[in-house]
C-alpha cells in the first residue's frame, strides 16, 4: 500500500533550516493496522501529511499504491485525497459556517454523488459515529469529541480503503476515547488499511503494529523518558 | 458536473449570509461607481445633445451677410467705402455660385409692426424673405401649415408665417390659426403655417419664435426698400463654409470694385464656428468626464479589490481544506469566479438600474410636480450605453481578478500549508 524511500522533509523558516524528517524507509501493507508513536515534534503530523499527499516531500520517493505520488498531476492527487485516503485532522479542520451533516457532505460534492445519496450517506455516517442528533449543528455548537467525530464521519464518506488519522483520541476522555478506537477497530475488521498516530501507549499497544519516531527518523524502539 | 455548480451557489449564498459586511461592502462599490459613471456619462452626453440640437436653431451650415466697408484700395478707389448689394445680386449669387451654395435667400427686416386679430394685438418684427428661408434657417411649419412657397413670391401674396408664441399671443392656445386672417398695420394677411417649437441659442435681431415672414416682393410693395437688411445663405454639405463665402466675393467684387480677398467688404457671420467651438467644447468636456469617470472607477476599483483580497486571504484555509477533501483546482477557482461575477451582476445590475431610473423617471418627475424643467438647463440626460458598459466591465474584471489570482496562488499551495497559514 504505501512504500517510502530516504524520505526527508526539510522546512525552512527565515535562514533557520529544520529537518523534520530525516531519511525516513518506511512499507506499510494492505490491511495494516499501525500507531505512530513518538513525543512532541518529532515529525508524527509531518508523515502523515506525506502519506496523506497533503504535503509533499524535500527528497526520496514515495509510491501509493504501486504510483509514484510525485509523478501524479494536481487531479490525480486531489481524486486520491478525495476517494482513496481518508484523513482525520489533529485539529479537524472542519469548515466553521456547515452544519455537521454539511462538513461530511463536501467530499461526496466533491465525488460528484447525487444529492438523494448525499443525504443518505451523511445520515448514515453520523449514526455511525453517535452523532444522529447533532446533523445540523455547526462547530462552534458541539463539543471537541462530538467534532472529532464528524472529523471521523467526514474522512469515511467516500469509504476509502486507507484512513490516516491523526491523534483521533488526543482531545477526548479515556471511555470517549475508546470508542473512537472501537470504531477504528471496526474500519479495520471491514478490510481498511489504517494508520493512527496517538500519544496513548495503551492504545497504541493493542494495534497490530507500532512506528516510533524520534527527531525526525524512525526508531526501533524509543529512548526512555524523553 | 452540476454539482460544482450547485456547491458553488450554495456557497455564495452561504457566503452572503456568512459575510454580509463584505459581501454589502463589494456590491455596494461596484454599484456605487456605476451610478456615478453611468449619470456622469448621461449628464455629459443630454448636455452635449442639447448643445448641439441648440446650435441648429439658427440653421445648419448658413452664413449671413450684412454691408460692409472696404479695407482695403482697390484698383485706384480708396479703402472706406460702404458696400451694399440689391436683391437681383442676390439672385446673381444664387445663379453662380451653384457650386458651394445650396439655398439662399435676402433678408428685409422691420420692427414694431401692428399684428392685430380680433381684439388681441401685438408688435413684432417681419422679415420679407424667399421661400428657401424657411428649411435653412430651421424654420419649419407646425402641421397643417407650410412655409411661404415661389408662387406667394411672385403674386405678392398677402400671406404672412408665424412664429409660435406670436401666434400663441394673437390667437391663444389653439391650433386653428392656419387660413385666419390677421392685420399687420391695418393691411389684412393670411396666416399659412405656425413655426414648430424650437430651442436656438443664438440669434440676430431677435428669435424666430417672436417673428413674422412675409413673402420679399410683399414686403417690398409695402416698405418699398432699395437693399435688403441681410441676406442668408447655406453651404452645400462637404463644402467648407470659406469656399463658399469666396464664392459670394468673387460675384460681388467686380459688380462693386472691391478686392474680392477684402474680408471686410462685406460683413458674414458663419455660424458653422459656432458649431466648432462646440466641437471643441465637448472634447474637452468629455475627456473631463473620462478623468473623473477614471478616478471614480479607479477608488471603487481599488475598494473591491481590496475587499476581495481579504475574502480570500480568510478563505486561505477553506480553500486548502477543501483541496485535502479532494476538491480540483478548477472548482476551487469556478467558486471564486461565480461569486464575482454574482456580486459584479448584483452591483453592476442594481447601479445600472438606479441610474436608469433617475435619468428616465427624475426630470419628467420634476416638470409635474415641481414645473422645473431640467432639460433647460442640462438637457435629457441619455444613458451611454458604451459608458455604462465599460465601467460595469473594468469594476467586475477587478473584482474578479481580485479574487481569482489570490485563490489561485491559495489553490497551488499544498493543502496542510493553506490550511495553517490562517
Ligand atoms: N511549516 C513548518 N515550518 C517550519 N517548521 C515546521 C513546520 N511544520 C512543522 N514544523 C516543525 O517540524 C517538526 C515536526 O512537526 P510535526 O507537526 O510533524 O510534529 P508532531 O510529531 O506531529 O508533534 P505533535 O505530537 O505535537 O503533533 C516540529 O518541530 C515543527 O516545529
Ligand atoms: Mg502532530
Amino acid at each position: 500500500m504505501i512504500r517510502m524511500s530516504n524520505v526527508s522533509k526539510v522546512y525552512h523558516t527565515g535562514s533557520i533550516t529544520f529537518e523534520a524528517l530525516r531519511d525516513v524507509n518506511i512499507e506499510i501493507k494492505e490491511r495494516e493496522y499501525c500507531a505512530v508513536v513518538g513525543p512532541s515534534g518529532s515529525g508524527k503530523s509531518t508523515l502523515m501529511n506525506i502519506i496523506g499527499c497533503l504535503d509533499d516531500s524535500s527528497t526520496g520517493e514515495y509510491y501509493l499504491r504501486g504510483q509514484k505520488v510525485a509523478n501524479m498531476t494536481q487531479n490525480q492527487l486531489a481524486d486520491i485525497r478525495n476517494k482513496t485516503i481518508g484523513f482525520v485532522f489533529q485539529s479537524f479542520n472542519l469548515l466553521p459556517y456547515a452544519t455537521a451533516e454539511e462538513n461530511v457532505e463536501v467530499p461526496l460534492l466533491f465525488a460528484g454523488q447525487s444529492r438523494k445519496l448525499r443525504l443518505e450517506r451523511c445520515r448514515f455516517l453520523l449514526e455511525r459515529v453517535g452523532l444522529a442528533d447533532k446533523m445540523k449543528n455547526r462547530p462552534t455548537e458541539m463539543s471537541g469529541g462530538e467534532m472529532q467525530r464528524v472529523a471521523v464521519a467526514r474522512a469515511l464518506a467516500n469509504d476509502p480503503p486507507l484512513i490516516l488519522a491523526d491523534e483521533p483520541t488526543g482531545n477526548l476522555d479515556t471511555r470517549t476515547g475508546g470508542a473512537i478506537v472501537d470504531l477504528f477497530n471496526e474500519l479495520h475488521d471491514e478490510g481498511r488499511t489504517i494508520i493512527m498516530i496517538t500519544h496513548d501507549p495503551n492504545i497504541a499497544a493493542q494495534l497490530p503494529r507500532q512506528i516510533y519516531m524520534q527527531d525526525g527518523a524512525l526508531v526501533d524502539r524509543l529512548r526512555a523518558a524523553s | 458536473m452540476s454539482s460544482f455548480r450547485l456547491i458553488s451557489i450554495r456557497q455564495f449564498f452561504k457566503d452572503i449570509s456568512r459575510q454580509k459586511m463584505r459581501t454589502l461592502l463589494t456590491t455596494v462599490g461596484i454599484f456605487w461607481g456605476t451610478v456615478s459613471v453611468v449619470l456622469l456619462f448621461s449628464v455629459g452626453k443630454g448636455l452635449q445633445e442639447m448643445m448641439v440640437t441648440n446650435s441648429k436653431g439658427l440653421g445648419d451650415r448658413i452664413s449671413i451677410v450684412w454691408p460692409g466697408v472696404t479695407a482695403k484700395a482697390w484698383n485706384g478707389m480708396p479703402q472706406g467705402r460702404r458696400i451694399r448689394y440689391t436683391e437681383s445680386d442676390v439672385r446673381e449669387i444664387k445663379e453662380n455660385a451653384t457650386e458651394t451654395i445650396s439655398a439662399i435667400s435676402v433678408e428685409y427686416r422691420s420692427s414694431a409692426f401692428n399684428m392685430k386679430f380680433g381684439r388681441s394685438t401685438a408688435s413684432a418684427s417681419i422679415s420679407g424673405v424667399w421661400p428657401a428661408f424657411g428649411d435653412m434657417r430651421n424654420i419649419l411649419p407646425q402641421e397643417g401649415g407650410r412655409f411661404l412657397n415661389q408662387l406667394d413670391l411672385e403674386k405678392k401674396r398677402r400671406v404672412v408665417f408665424l412664429g409660435d408664441e406670436i401666434a400663441e399671443k394673437l390667437f391663444g392656445k389653439t391650433s386653428e390659426i392656419v387660413g385666419k386672417t390677421i392685420n399687420i398695420n391695418k393691411v389684412p394677411y393670411v396666416v399659412i403655417g405656425v413655426m414648430q417649437k424650437k430651442t436656438q441659442n443664438s440669434a440676430y435681431a431677435g428669435r424666430d419664435k417672436d417673428k413674422g415672414f412675409i413673402p420679399s416682393t410683399t414686403f417690398n410693395s409695402m416698405m418699398n426698400r432699395r437693399y435688403p437688411s441681410n441676406f442668408v445663405f447655406q453651404a452645400k454639405e462637404g463644402v467648407e463654409m470659406a469656399s463658399a463665402i469666396d464664392e459670394v466675393h468673387r460675384v460681388l467684387a467686380p459688380r462693386y470694385g472691391y478686392d474680392p480677398s477684402d474680408t471686410k467688404a462685406l460683413s458674414i457671420w458663419d455660424t458653422t464656428k459656432n458649431g466648432k467651438f462646440w466641437v471643441n467644447f465637448f472634447v474637452i468636456f468629455r475627456s473631463f468626464l473620462v478623468v473623473i469617470g477614471c478616478f471614480t472607477l479607479i477608488t471603487g476599483g481599488i475598494g473591491v479589490a481590496n475587499i476581495m483580497h481579504v475574502v480570500v486571504q480568510e478563505r486561505t484555509k477553506e480553500i486548502g481544506i477543501k483541496i485535502a477533501l479532494g476538491a480540483h483546482k478548477n472548482m476551487i477557482l469556478m467558486q471564486f469566479l461565480a461569486e464575482g461575477t454574482l456580486l459584479i451582476v448584483l452591483g453592476g445590475g442594481l447601479g445600472f438600474a438606479l441610474s436608469y431610473s433617475l435619468v428616465t423617471f427624475l426630470p419628467p418627475f420634476l416638470l409635474q410636480t415641481a414645473g422645473f424643467d431640467l432639460a433647460e438647463f442640462i438637457g435629457t440626460p441619455n444613458i451611454d450605453t458604451f459608458g455604462t458598459m465599460l465601467t460595469v466591465t473594468i469594476l467586475g474584471l477587478t473584482a474578479i481578478f481580485a479574487g481569482y489570482f489570490p485563490a489561485r496562488k491559495a489553490s497551488n499551495l499544498q493543502p496542510v500549508q493553506a490550511i495553517k497559514l490562517f
